[in-house]
């Protein structure tokens, strides 16, 4: 799904950037170009990071509880 | 005239910016299916999109009865699917979220008084129902004979390029 009609990056551009280590909003908007021109995106990207943060931090739960 | 309440141009407002949202969605989506040899697709989107703009059109000649101001500039975010599949899990999604508001828009203006506000808002859920309805059978028909399948039905076989 093509979130940023501007630049026309894409939902996955964005987890692929999260993958590749973006940590922060604006860590990932730099490196996808989303955001960078209208802004309307900018809540659609922000749910992307704050969703992968939140598997991150639940899968760092698990890993700490299995060791 | 003066609405019963100003949330009642609110409401309006906020579903306009739904349909001229869907509106643009749907046409580029037609024209995409299009541009991938899927006329037939494409044709159900295009008209798709004209339904919804007549919708937004009903909606700002009553903000205006109102004498509201009809917001054209604000949109929803878009989502834009990258495929055929996509496109019609995305509009079913976009059909259920309509339901959704129109349906919480006609309460509140039945609960403010203004019942032609909320018949028109109902008039919509029934059209919005029907598009979801729509886009579910496609998408089962779908998952049942293949994605390749159910796409080789919208390829214009023996059409030429006039």
């Amino acid at each position: 799904m093509i979130v940023c009609q501007c630049r026309a990056v894409s939902d996955r551009a964005v987890e692929a950037a999260l993958a590749d280590g973006a940590r922060t909003l604006s860590a990932v908007c730099r490196t996808t170009g989303a955001a960078q021109d209208c802004g309307s995106c900018i809540f659609t990207v922000k749910a992307q990071v704050c969703h992968h943060r939140a598997t991150e931090s639940a899968m760092l739960e698990v890993e700490g509880a299995a060791s | 005239m003066q609405p019963v309440d100003s949330r009642v141009v609110e409401l309006l407002n906020d579903a306009l910016t739904f349909e001229l949202s869907v509106t643009n969605t749907y046409f580029l989506h037609a024209r995409m299916l299009d541009n991938w040899g899927l006329p037939t697709l494409g044709k159900v989107f295009y008209d798709l999109s004209i339904d919804e703009m007549k919708d937004a059109d009903a909606l700002i000649g009553r903000i205006l009865l109102f004498d509201g101001h009809p917001n054209v500039q604000r949109l929803n975010a878009l989502q834009i699917g990258e495929s055929p599949e996509e496109m019609l899990r995305l509009a079913l999604g976009s059909e259920q979220d309509a339901v959704t508001q129109f349906n919480g828009a006609a309460q509140e203006c039945h609960d403010l008084g203004d019942h032609g506000t909320a018949s028109v808002f109902e008039e919509m859920v029934l059209d919005e129902e029907k598009h979801a309805d729509w886009f579910e059978s496609q998408i089962a028909a779908m998952d049942r004979v293949g994605v390749a399948q159910y796409l080789a039905q919208h390829v214009e076989a023996g059409a030429g390029p006039a």
